[in-house]
Parts: C-alpha cells; sequence; structure tokens
C-alpha cells in the first residue's frame, strides 16, 4: 500500500480507566450524559474486549504498543524473582516493545496512561500513571514539573480512605479528578503533539469501591454527578479536537461489574495441596513441595525445578500438574454458580518472545467473580469493602467518526494501535 | 586539641552566633564546612556546633524525601496539616511537645502505672532522658523500664542497657521467652512446637502457624510474635500496667505514618505512649548532640537501626549521623519506593 505522510493529521485520545461500555450506554440513555450521547450518535460506541489478565498494567501496556503480553512483556502489576522470590514490580522501563508513538517518532503527550512510570526522554511530554510512587520521576521534561508542583498535581486518588470512609473518599476523588482535567487542559494547549493521550484514572477508582451503585443505590448521586463532570470534560476535549482537526476516540482498559464475591486462589492452591508456606509472611515462604503459586489477579506457576531455586517440580509431571489445576478451578462453584469462566494454558493466549515469562495458567472469572492472588485469606470465597470487579468483556471504544479510518474498528484494546498508526498514514 | 581551638575561634568572627538554635542564623555555607573540616577530625563537632543550625542554613530540605504524609493511612484525630507543623517544629520546640506527652501521660495514668520500653537504641534512649527530664521537675522517679531480649543481642547492646542502667539508676525488667530461646544453641537451629509450653503453642496457632517446627530466627516473623509479644503481654498483664511508652517516630517507616501519640491496645488491654512521633531521624542526632544523650558506640560504626544481631545490616561505615538521612532509608536494605508502590497496589486489592 502507499504510504502517504499526512503531516496534518492529529489524534486525540482520551483513555476512561475502567469505563464499560454499557454503563455509558446507560447513563446515555439515562439523559446523564447529554454531551456524550450528542457524539455517540454522530460516531460510534463500541464494545471492546481487554487482554488477558484484565488488569491496567497489561491492559494499557498493549495499547501503548499493540501487542500480546508475551511480545511486550508485562503480564502484570508485579513478578518474583525466581531465585529470592522477592517482588519485582516492572515498570515503564520493562516494557520490552517501543509504544506506537515511539515508533511513529511523532511528538506525543502521553498523560497518566497506566504503567508509565518513570517518565523517560521523549519527543513530547509524559506525566505517568499507576502506579508512580514520585512525581519527581513521573514527569518529562523538567519544566513540566516544577509547573506540577506548582499547582498541587495529584498522581493519583488516595484509594486507602475509601475503607475507612466514603466520605473524605469522594472529596478527594472530585478534587483530583479536577486537577486531572485542568492539567489535560494545559497539556492540550501547550504542548506541542499530534498524538495527544489523557487518561483518567478516577473512573477505576470509583468503581472498585462503590460499583454497586452505579446505576442506582446508595451512592449513585455520587456517579450522577461524577459522570455529568466526566460528560463537560469529554465534551470539551471534543470541540478542542474537533477545531484542530483531529480524530478523537475514547476507550477504556477493561469494564466492571459489581462483585458477587471475591475468590482467593491461593487459599484454593493450599486447600488442595499445591502450595505451602513455611510461615506466613510472603511467597519467600514457599516450600519446596509446593507445585503451584499464584500472582495478581489469577495467574497461576507451576514450582519448576528449572526455574524457580526452590522448585521441585519436574518437566515431565509439568502437563500432568496444569490439567490438574484446570479441573481443580473449572469444578468452583458458589452458591451453585460457575465461578470460573475459563481456564486457559499458556499457549492458547500468549504468543511472542517472553512466553517463558508468562504464567502457565491464567483463570479468567465468571463477571463478578472477582479473582485475587491475596495469600493471607482463610476461605476461598469472601468479600472485603471492594464492590467491583474487572471485566475482559465489555470495555469501550468510542470513535467520533470514521472518516481517516482504513479498516474496521478493532474489538480488542490492543488493536487500537494499529488503527492509529493507519490513520496517520504510515504503515509498518 | 589548642591548634584546632585558635583555627576555630579565627572562624567565629565570621559566625554571628554560635551556640543558639534559631533557623534564623546566617551562616556562610563555605564557613560551615571549614567548620566541619576543623572540628569533625577526632573533635568531637557535637559539642561545639548546633546540627539545627547547619541544617537550616545550609538549606537542606526538612521534609525526608521518601516521607511522604499519606492520610490514607488515617489519623482521624490529627489533621494533615497539624502534623505537618509539628514536623516542622524546631528541637527545642519539638523536646517541649514530647514533655507535654510525658506530663499527660503522668497524669492519665500514674506515674507507678507506666513503663518505658528500652532497646538500647537512639530512639528509646531519647525518650528515656526526656522522662527523666519531666520526672525530675515533677519530683517523682523514673518509671520502671523492660528491655526484651529477642534472641541475639548486640553485645554493644547489652553493655550500653548496663552502662545507663548505672548512669541513670535505672529499674530495667529485663524480658525474655526463654522457654523459647532455651531450646537452640544457635541462630537457625529448628525448634519442634510440642518441645513449647501451652502459652507458646497457642500463641503460634494464634497466628495461623501449624507447621511441626520452625528456625529459630531472631526479628522473623514467628520469632518476633514469640521472642517479644508474648513476654510484653505477660509482663504488662502481672504488673499491672496501663500504658507502655515506646519511641516510634512517624518518619521510620510508612507502617508508623498513622500512629497517634495515645492509642489503645487489646490482649491484654492497655495504652501506648508514643513521646517522639513527631521527632524525624535527623532531630534524634540533633537532640543527641545537644542535650548530651549518652548513644550506643555501634552507631559510630556505620549502623543506622539496630535490631537483632542477625537481622541488621550495616549500611555504611561512617557514623550514622554524618550519613545522607533524608534521602536513604533508616531502616537499611528496605526499598523505600518499592514499599511505596506495594503500598498503592494494596490499597486497590492487589497484594
Amino acid at each position: 500500500m502507499k504510504v502517504r505522510r499526512s503531516v496534518d493529521k492529529k489524534v486525540v485520545i482520551l483513555g476512561l480507566d475502567g469505563v464499560p461500555c454499557s454503563l455509558l450506554n446507560y447513563y446515555v440513555n439515562q439523559g446523564i450524559m447529554p454531551h456524550f450521547g450528542d457524539m455517540v450518535s454522530r460516531g460510534a460506541l463500541l464494545p471492546l474486549t481487554s487482554t488477558l489478565p484484565e488488569v491496567s498494567s497489561v491492559a494499557w501496556a498493549s495499547f501503548m504498543t499493540g501487542q500480546n503480553p508475551a511480545e511486550h512483556g508485562i503480564f502484570g502489576f508485579m513478578e518474583i524473582d525466581p531465585r529470592s522470590y522477592e517482588f519485582r514490580f516492572p515498570n515503564f522501563l520493562s516494557l520490552k516493545s517501543p509504544t506506537f508513538w515511539e515508533k511513529l517518532g511523532v511528538p506525543t503527550v502521553s498523560f497518566n496512561i497506566p504503567q508509565t512510570y518513570p517518565a523517560r526522554a521523549t519527543n513530547g511530554a509524559i506525566i505517568s500513571g499507576f502506579v508512580a510512587p514520585d512525581l519527581e520521576k513521573a514527569v518529562y521534561p523538567r519544566r513540566l514539573y516544577d509547573y506540577c508542583k506548582s499547582v498541587g498535581y495529584r498522581l493519583d486518588v488516595q484509594s486507602g480512605l475509601a475503607a475507612q470512609n466514603p466520605e473524605p473518599f469522594f472529596k478527594d476523588l472530585f478534587e483530583v479528578f479536577q486537577k486531572r482535567a485542568e492539567m489535560m487542559t494545559y497539556l492540550y494547549t501547550q504542548e506541542d503533539w499530534r498524538i495527544f493521550i489523557g487518561t483518567i484514572t478516577e473512573t477505576d477508582r470509583l468503581h472498585h469501591f462503590f460499583y454497586d451503585s452505579a446505576t442506582g443505590g446508595k451512592y449513585y448521586e455520587i456517579f450522577v454527578e461524577f459522570y455529568q463532570q466526566l460528560d463537560k470534560l469529554l465534551w470539551e476535549m471534543f470541540t478542542r479536537a474537533q477545531k484542530d482537526g483531529a480524530l478523537f476516540l475514547t476507550c477504556s482498559d477493561h469494564g466492571f461489574v459489581p462483585i458477587k464475591s471475591e475468590v482467593y486462589v491461593a487459599t484454593c492452591l493450599k486447600e488442595q495441596g499445591f502450595l505451602r508456606l513455611a510461615e506466613p509472611g510472603g511467597l519467600k515462604n514457599i516450600t519446596p513441595d509446593s507445585r503451584a503459586f499464584c500472582l495478581e489477579p489469577a495467574r497461576i506457576y507451576i514450582h519448576l525445578k528449572d526455574k524457580f531455586s526452590r522448585g521441585s517440580v519436574a518437566g515431565s509431571e509439568y502437563e500432568a500438574i496444569r490439567q490438574e489445576l484446570k479441573e481443580v478451578f473449572e469444578a468452583l462453584s458458589y452458591n451453585g454458580c460457575k465461578v470460573v469462566k475459563q481456564v486457559f494454558f499458556k499457549e492458547e493466549i500468549f504468543w511472542g518472545p517472553y512466553l517463558a515469562d508468562a504464567p502457565d495458567l491464567y483463570i479468567l472469572g465468571e463477571p463478578g467473580f472477582d479473582l485475587r492472588s491475596s495469600l493471607n485469606k482463610e476461605t476461598v470465597f469472601g468479600l472485603s469493602h471492594f464492590r467491583g470487579a474487572h471485566t475482559y468483556n465489555d470495555a469501550h471504544l468510542f470513535l467520533s467518526g470514521s472518516e481517516g479510518l482504513l479498516s474496521e474498528p478493532p474489538e480488542s484494546i490492543d488493536g487500537i494501535a494499529l488503527m492509529i498508526t493507519s490513520f496517520l498514514g504510515q504503515t509498518y | 586539641m589548642w591548634f584546632f581551638m585558635v583555627r576555630l575561634f579565627t572562624k567565629f568572627k565570621q559566625i554571628r552566633t554560635f551556640f543558639t538554635l534559631p533557623s534564623s542564623v546566617e551562616i556562610e555555607k563555605n564557613c560551615i564546612d571549614s567548620i566541619r573540616e576543623i572540628v569533625l577530625p577526632g573533635f568531637s563537632m557535637e559539642q561545639i556546633i548546633s546540627l539545627n543550625v547547619f541544617h537550616n542554613t545550609l538549606g537542606v530540605d526538612h521534609h525526608c524525601r521518601n516521607f511522604s504524609l499519606k492520610t490514607n493511612k488515617g489519623t482521624p484525630e490529627m489533621e494533615l496539616t497539624e502534623k505537618t507543623q509539628i514536623l516542622e517544629l524546631d528541637i527545642n520546640q519539638k523536646l517541649e511537645k514530647s514533655k507535654s506527652i510525658i506530663r499527660e501521660a503522668i497524669s492519665l495514668f500514674g506515674i507507678e502505672n507506666i513503663a518505658i520500653a528500652i532497646t538500647g537504641g537512639k530512639d528509646s534512649t531519647t525518650i528515656l532522658w526526656i522522662f527523666k527530664q519531666v520526672c525530675e521537675e515533677m519530683g517523682y522517679e523514673l518509671p520502671r523500664c523492660i528491655f526484651i531480649d529477642e534472641g541475639d543481642v548486640f553485645v554493644e547492646i547489652r553493655e550500653f542497657i548496663h552502662y545507663i542502667e548505672k548512669l541513670w539508676s535505672l529499674k530495667i525488667i529485663f524480658l525474655k521467652n526463654d522457654n523459647v530461646s532455651l531450646q537452640v544453641q544457635h541462630v537457625g537451629d529448628l525448634i519442634q512446637v510440642s518441645f513449647l509450653n501451652e502459652q507458646n503453642q497457642m500463641a503460634l496457632e494464634e497466628m495461623n502457624f501449624f507447621e511441626k517446627e520452625f528456625p529459630f530466627i531472631p526479628d522473623s516473623t514467628i520469632c518476633n510474635h514469640l521472642m517479644k509479644t508474648i513476654p510484653l503481654r505477660n509482663f504488662i498483664a502481672e504488673h499491672g500496667i496501663k500504658a507502655l511508652a515506646t519511641a516510634i517516630r512517624w518518619d521510620e517507616a510508612d507502617a508508623r505514618e498513622s500512629e497517634e501519640y495515645f492509642s489503645q491496645r487489646a490482649n491484654p488491654s492497655h495504652s501506648r505512649v508514643h513521646p517522639i512521633l513527631h521527632f524525624k531521624e535527623r532531630d534524634i542526632w540533633i537532640a543527641i548532640f545537644k542535650y548530651d544523650i549518652p548513644y550506643n558506640s555501634l552507631y559510630k560504626l556505620g549502623y543506622r537501626s539496630l535490631g537483632a544481631r542477625c537481622a541488621t545490616i550495616k549500611s555504611s561505615d561512617i557514623p550514622a549521623w554524618r550519613q545522607d538521612l533524608e534521602n536513604t532509608p533508616e531502616r537499611g536494605g528496605r526499598d523505600q519506593e518499592k514499599e511505596a508502590i506495594m503500598g498503592q497496589l494494596r490499597a486497590l486489592g492487589y497484594m
């Protein structure tokens, strides 16, 4: 195909972390998001699938690179060192592939995208998203860091407040969102870019703790207020993008549903005799006779002799143990309901040079079952203060119009990179 | 020595005030450096210069780089701004604050019902000294002290404890869970749970430990519970202690950030008093040198923080007070950024 450079074309992407397609449809129908509703009527609001695992770090990494986790190397928020069993936290520098904008070499603003900490020198500007412990390392270029400090920019909501008392949490949520919106506007108007990506993560925080009120219930007014404000922000950004002749889209990295029950994968492994800890206090106390362990949210690793320093499972036992684990989890049931939607072996869902680092099994729960790998739970099922669980399906993609789009819109989040790249008139 | 004194007094002309503390004192940076050059080699700097003067005039950021006030850890009673203000006080004001906490504790609980937990470390020796000041002012004897032997105590710490015991005529009660420690000869030896007494066995069950044996590793989770928590519980119950004073500080670790000056504990029910929460690591050293509080020789060797011998790492070979206190972790070997990441992931249910 002819490669035609188009220097005029610009792209604006608003990431809305954890915002389901179904929820947006609901709010549009209820008249809570009139502006977005107007935009939808002139464009297209489509369902999108997340990645497996359906967590933000993996999904946004796939968004940024257009690739499978075994290609970009991010399988979750944490890994363990195979020798010491200490936690390691992959960050932006652990991404094994460049982002689509780095490949294109065009000036890009990348604002609050999860898995982009620490910020690195780039053609454009970065403010890192979750998990970003230190503001100074989360901003490039340096002058932007000084600006962030001067306006009291906040990297994230104080999620810990939600467990204690909703009121301070909501107050904080709206304050952080306000600062987020202001910074987004500042970057849009002050920085030089051809691709502008700004992500709102307050939605994910609100949903984690209160999603059972998303369409009615105790805190429904908070959702209404928040989504009305989001509606205004989307409208402002869309209007600006239109003036600039830019393609405008929004997307999310996964959906949400209210939690039916949390499912503690590690407890299940312990009860079924796969996992033992010599003493409480983390995986570094795993015993040599343990055959499998898990990492958030539901990644299962076989404790192989030639992979882990304390592992004792021989290669010849690998398939049998995997099969046994699959049967155990497929059989899980809660009040007569099926808990596990599907158990995947690594080769079924991962492909790429980093397949060896992938979990040996991945468990996808039925919607409403929030699989977790906490090591200190005594039961397999339980509830805590969380009220929303991620979903693999029901993420969303909104396109403001189909002009200039060369192909069918993507069905999964890792397809967006190719769509943008094709739109900008380059192929690789 | 006289040669140093001459050089020092030559510099004196360049210094407007010398022995006072107010942060308004202007001292040229290069002057401070020369004083440090003169004073440090073999000379007791701490006897000459107030570190607070260095601190303020060198423009050293008071905010411990790795310390952030995360209100999500929840201090319901203390507002964020109040805490920030207390942390910014100068050493005199911080000392006054500590004294007022101690006076309040004495008034609430009665001097005879208070015990002070001492470890031979810089923080607990400092609160002991502050208690001593208050008691002298009020005409009381110092409360009882407790020292918990966790199973692998530095020789230097034992010696230091005996030194301050004599110096300040302390009443120290030494606590040790002999039933556990007498099972082994060396750190790392295995202990059979069935050989332990009933209280210790139940203590293990309480923490959901159901193995038949465990290695004796002081400062590990299991050993801390058996060697520290159990003897402490017994002591509090047997002696009718209403309040235990400990030397924790806000800036020591994330887990300490939400501590209050007074807090309730259970099993058995008692109060904790934390008089030096608002002291930063550097404040402790300022106090030690300003008020001539004795300190353990291990700090001079480079140890920043002291625990069991087998579990304490020396982060450097220069004395603790000369290390980069604001930008390196006090409890050596732990990555502060990693802790922050874990905290954020935990708040969202991951981990």
